[in-house]
């Protein structure tokens, strides 16, 4: 697990990160999401030991982070702009991570290359930019580390390399307990994989949940009542977090137990009843704004 | 086998990274070492036949090989100037492109993310660096050695240069790339590292150049003479001073070697803790830690400052030593300087051009420091115009005259091993006074006088008509070990001062330090098989060769005779002949010429009786005999002063005089001269000339020439001084000594 605990860093005089507190348990996909400066980065960075904070602690599986290479062999960290040596290839990257990785799947790294379509002979400086995260991820999939931190890197890649991605970390996590660590700014492209989110917000964690358990606790219905009485007494038993009504039409978002909710619906009468699946960015918006937060101005853009 | 994830492995990995250093370093020292080396021995071979023709055949063919050789000395060995540009420039290219990474963000993400120690890093990257340059060298080295051994130059003495040169360099190059390393540490910008590079490498010396510029212009005393602006923290100055050393063969410059090491380890140790210490967050940053940000900042402001106020007191004429020019321009300079290049290296720290606003206090702590370091200079705050050094805590002092040309060799000086030096090194070198009391009386004398003036040009005002100053440099040798100069005014017309001066020049440490001729360095010269030297006696027009014996004798009787001789009686006298020496000290392929003269005084009797005895004496400088005619001219000076004064005293009380008149009154000529061929004339005239610059050059001259008149004489053309290129010479009359027909002759008249 990798515990932060009350973490803070400062450059020169502005406050990057402050008091952070989250828990990045194993076995999960943990999406960091927040603005530009919100200190995403700045927080992964700790986390890889590339950076010491100011104050607080950081822990991978209980062991200090910063020069401590017990718990750095545990991480490989994908910065947002990754860095390839100059005029080298997948072979030559391949050759130094195995130096520094002792459990390099070599194997796997060339299968992957290959999967992914990437020439292992071209120079990287002649590879797209969507096809260097690719190979940034695979190098970091390849390096045996438990935990894996990506910072921005699912950020432009096309849906199917997206899934492919995917399936790579599913497999990973299934075979070795692989923990993928995503930041990034848009909430969208985190919908799919994420188990677990955290939100930052000027250098500060505005919520850190698991995505199911959000799930689970918020409902979405749409519905049209019989009757004014019928609509009064199902908002009075309902914790409402927020209700558009168009015409006849309530469109309502409701914390709770979807069971629970559905047996209030069912002591009414309606016209047209239908629970509806809800979007991350849904599950955000309402938690957020809880908090008193506008998430569309945060992530959403 | 070597494991994957071993040293070797990562230093290999590095090498990949590296690898045009790589090849830019088997570039420099594997073809250009040979190249060079085989051109050398070419070159040295095409100059075979001449050296065979000019030598003979045996003595040719060794001069060739001892040149060659000495060739492979030199190339192989440390005196190579070429070689530590290259290696210098290898060090500094060699830590920025090793470290570089420190500079970017996405690299430092890279290395810093991976499981590898940062002391592991920095030994692979800074290892890497060192077999860089010495895997190269040492090949290159090889090959070109092996050039040499084919061509049979390669003896045991270039071997050892050569091994030695490896040694030293390998120091040297430590001590650069070191230092180059702490550039890199200490900032985040690779433009950024340069600079503070050519800080690292010019600091001190700037600063030291600075410092004596500064004592030059305010204090009275300050003496140029054993300051040296060479920092004493640089790999630079440290291998000048052991390989001169070396080439001097003065001793193993064993220490010169620890020190450069130690120099070289300590800022390693220092670059490395920066290294440990380094944030991440400093890559692309002006400067990597904040805390000596303002301390660097001032550090460099202050000099840059202090400068800028020598530089403008240059342009304008500032030196209040001598009263003359006012501060305020130097100040308004100063604060001008101050503010600019306190807002420029903020712009450079934050890069970014409204930094220009921020930290105005560090303008107002360098402003004060500023005012501190100028205020102790120009108020003498530390007391360097008033100290004289306890004499009990002086071990030995030195005294040397001001510049004395024809006196105890001029200025042409030449150490044991026939090099030419100055006269303050050889009397550093050679005089140990031990009545220090005399030499701090004189001091003490001086700075007493001097404090009855203002200024410096008070001194030399003609107000000052009895008084008779000449500056000259003392030397003060420490008990521990400093050595302390200073250029101090003695007024040759003070009793007191002649006293002491008698009492200094008459001992025998002072005529041994300071007269070539009372050493037995001469003498030894004279012995030498491989030096030939022409001893002559006489003065510029008439000279007479001594044969080698006389010249031995000559000189050991010449010893006797300066011994006890003091100031005062040097002063009054006038000599009557010197002693002169032309060496020409041989090689196999060339020589060096050295010249020196002694004066002989009458006083000197052992001398003269020599002399006398082997008819080489003369009554008088010029024998009437060879004169054809004597061309005097008067300049009248005493009158055209008068006039020029009349002159004014009418132009203030006519303002109708125009400028026409300041011109007609200057273009009178006021001079007159008279020729004189007559043999009696001749002969009347000849026994009041004297060799003008035996009078005129000289602080011991008490009588001094008449600078009223010019005296040409015109040898005839088969005397001796005409056959010896002289036809022409100009002599003087000693003042008040003016024959009375001449002065009728030449008087200017209405």
């Amino acid at each position: 697990m990798i515990e932060i605990r009350n973490v803070s860093k400062t450059f020169d005089d502005s406050k990057a990160v402050d008091n952070v507190s989250v828990s990045i348990k194993e076995n999960t996909v943990f999406g960091l999401i927040g603005t530009n400066g919100a200190g995403k980065s700045t927080v992964l960075r700790m986390v890889a030991g590339v950076l010491e904070q100011d104050e607080g602690e950081i822990a991978i599986d209980g062991l200090p982070v910063f020069d401590n290479m017990e718990a750095k062999r545990k991480i490989y960290f994908i910065a947002d702009e990754p860095y390839f040596f100059a005029n080298s290839n997948a072979v030559d990257m391949q050759k130094y991570l195995s130096t520094v990785y002792p459990e390099f799947a070599v194997s796997d790294y060339y299968t992957y290359l290959v999967n992914f379509g990437l020439d292992k002979k071209r120079k990287i400086n002649t590879y797209s930019k969507g096809m260097k995260k690719q190979l940034a991820l695979i190098c970091g999939v390849c390096s045996g580390t438990k935990y894996l931190l990506c910072d921005e890197t699912f950020d432009g890649l096309d849906p199917v390399m997206r899934q492919g991605i995917k399936s790579i970390f599913a497999g990973e996590m299934s075979k070795r307990g692989m923990t993928p660590v995503i930041a990034s700014h848009n909430l969208r492209e985190l919908e799919d994989i994420c188990d677990h989110v955290g939100l930052l917000h000027k250098g500060g964690v505005l919520l850190s949940k698991d995505l199911e358990d959000m799930k689970c606790n918020i409902q979405k219905v749409q519905c049209v009542f019989k009757s004014n009485e019928d609509e009064a007494r199902v908002i009075a038993s309902l914790d409402i977090m927020k209700n558009e009504k168009r015409g006849s039409l309530n469109t309502l978002t409701v914390r709770g137990n979807k069971a629970e909710i559905l047996a209030i619906f069912a002591t009414v009468n309606t016209v047209f009843f239908e629970a509806l699946p809800l979007s991350l960015e849904e599950i955000f918006i309402s938690e957020t704004e809880v908090v008193g937060y506008d998430i569309k101005k945060l992530i959403l853009g | 086998m070597i494991s994957k994830n071993s040293f070797l492995a990562s230093l290999k990995e590095n090498s990949k990274r590296r690898i045009w250093l790589w090849l830019l370093s088997a570039l420099s020292y594997l073809v250009i070492f040979p190249t060079a080396v085989a051109m050398a021995i070419s070159r040295g071979k095409r100059s075979e036949e001449y050296l065979i023709e000019s030598l003979g055949e045996a003595l040719g063919r060794q001069a060739l090989q001892e040149q060659l050789i000495k060739g492979m000395e030199q190339f192989f060995g440390i005196t190579n100037p070429v070689m530590w540009l290259v290696i210098a420039a290898f060090a500094v290219v060699s830590a920025i492109q090793g470290f570089s990474y420190l500079y970017s963000k996405k690299k430092i993400d890279f290395y810093m993310g991976m499981p590898v120690k940062r002391s592991r890093r920095f030994c692979v990257i800074w290892l890497n660096g060192i077999l860089i340059y010495l895997i190269p060298y040492f090949t290159g080295l090889l090959i070109a050695g092996l050039i040499a051994a084919v061509n049979g130059v390669m003896t045991a003495s270039v071997l050892r240069e050569a091994a030695l040169a490896y040694g030293i360099y390998l120091c040297f190059f430590l001590g650069v790339y070191h230092l180059t390393i702490l550039a890199v540490m200490l900032t985040g910008n690779v433009i950024i590292t340069c600079f503070g590079t050519a800080v690292f490498f010019l600091y001190e010396w700037c600063v030291r150049l600075i410092i004596q510029s500064y004592q030059a212009l305010f204090f009275k005393f300050y003496s140029y003479s054993g300051n040296s602006a060479e920092p004493l923290f640089s790999p630079f100055t440290i291998l000048l001073q052991y390989a001169g050393k070396h080439e001097n063969g003065q001793g193993s410059g064993l220490s010169a070697v620890v020190y450069l090491l130690l120099f070289a380890v300590i800022v390693g140790a220092v670059a490395y803790i920066c290294y440990l210490k380094r944030p991440a967050e400093a890559a692309g940053k002006a400067m990597a830690f904040t805390l000596p940000q303002p301390i660097i900042k001032i550090l460099l402001v202050v000099p840059v400052t202090l400068l800028a106020g020598c530089l403008v007191s240059d342009i304008v004429g500032y030196s209040p030593i001598y009263g003359e020019g006012k501060e305020g321009f130097i100040i308004f300079a100063m604060a001008v300087v101050l503010i600019v290049s306190s807002c420029l290296i903020q712009i450079l720290y934050e890069f970014d051009i409204k930094g220009i606003l921020h930290k105005k206090h560090h303008i107002f702590i360098s402003a004060v420091a500023v005012v501190i370091v100028f205020l102790i200079f120009r108020y003498d705050l530390l007391g360097y115009d008033s100290y004289i050094p306890k004499a009990d805590s002086v071990a030995s002092a030195a005294f040397v005259p001001p510049y004395e040309y024809r006196y105890y060799g001029g200025d042409n000086y030449f150490s044991e091993d026939m090099e030419h030096i100055s006269k303050i090194s050889y009397v550093e070198e050679n005089m140990y006074l031990s009545d220090v009391g005399a030499v701090n009386k004189l001091m003490k004398l001086s700075i007493d006088e001097m404090n009855k003036y203002d200024n410096l040009s008070q001194l030399f005002n003609e107000e000052n008509d009895d008084s008779l100053w000449y500056k000259a440099t003392v030397i003060f040798r420490m008990d521990n070990k400093r050595n302390v100069y200073r250029d101090i005014y003695v007024n040759v017309n003070n009793p007191e001062v002649a006293a002491l001066l008698d009492r200094i020049e008459a001992s025998d440490e002072y005529i041994s330090g300071i007269n070539m001729g009372a050493s037995e360095l001469l003498a030894k010269i004279l012995a030498d098989d491989e030096s030939k030297a022409v001893v002559s006696y006489g003065d510029n027009y008439y000279q007479q060769k001594l044969s080698s014996q006389e010249a031995e004798e000559f000189l050991a009787l010449y010893i006797e005779d300066v011994k006890g001789i003091g100031f005062t009686k040097l002063r009054e006298s006038i000599p009557c002949g010197s002693l002169r020496f032309s060496i020409v000290k041989k090689y196999l392929t060339h020589s060096s010429y050295f010249d020196t003269e002694f004066p002989i005084y009458p006083f000197h009797t052992r001398c003269v009786e020599y002399l006398k005895e082997h008819g080489y004496y003369r009554e008088s400088f010029i024998n009437p005999e060879d004169v054809e005619r004597i061309q005097v001219t008067n300049y009248n000076m005493n009158i055209a002063a008068e006039k020029q004064k009349q002159w004014q005293e009418q132009l203030a009380l006519d303002s109708d005089v125009s400028v026409v008149s300041e011109s007609a009154w200057s273009n009178l000529e006021y001079s007159r001269y008279a020729s004189y061929d007559s043999l009696d004339d001749i002969s009347e005239l000849c026994n009041a000339l004297y060799p003008q610059d035996w009078l005129s050059q000289s602080w011991h001259m008490g009588t001094s020439e008449d600078t009223d008149y010019s005296i040409t004489v015109y040898f005839k053309s088969d005397s001796q001084p005409a056959k010896d290129n002289m036809s022409v010479g100009t002599y003087c009359f000693k003042a008040e000594e003016v024959p009375q027909f001449v002065i009728d002759d030449t008087v200017y008249r209405e």
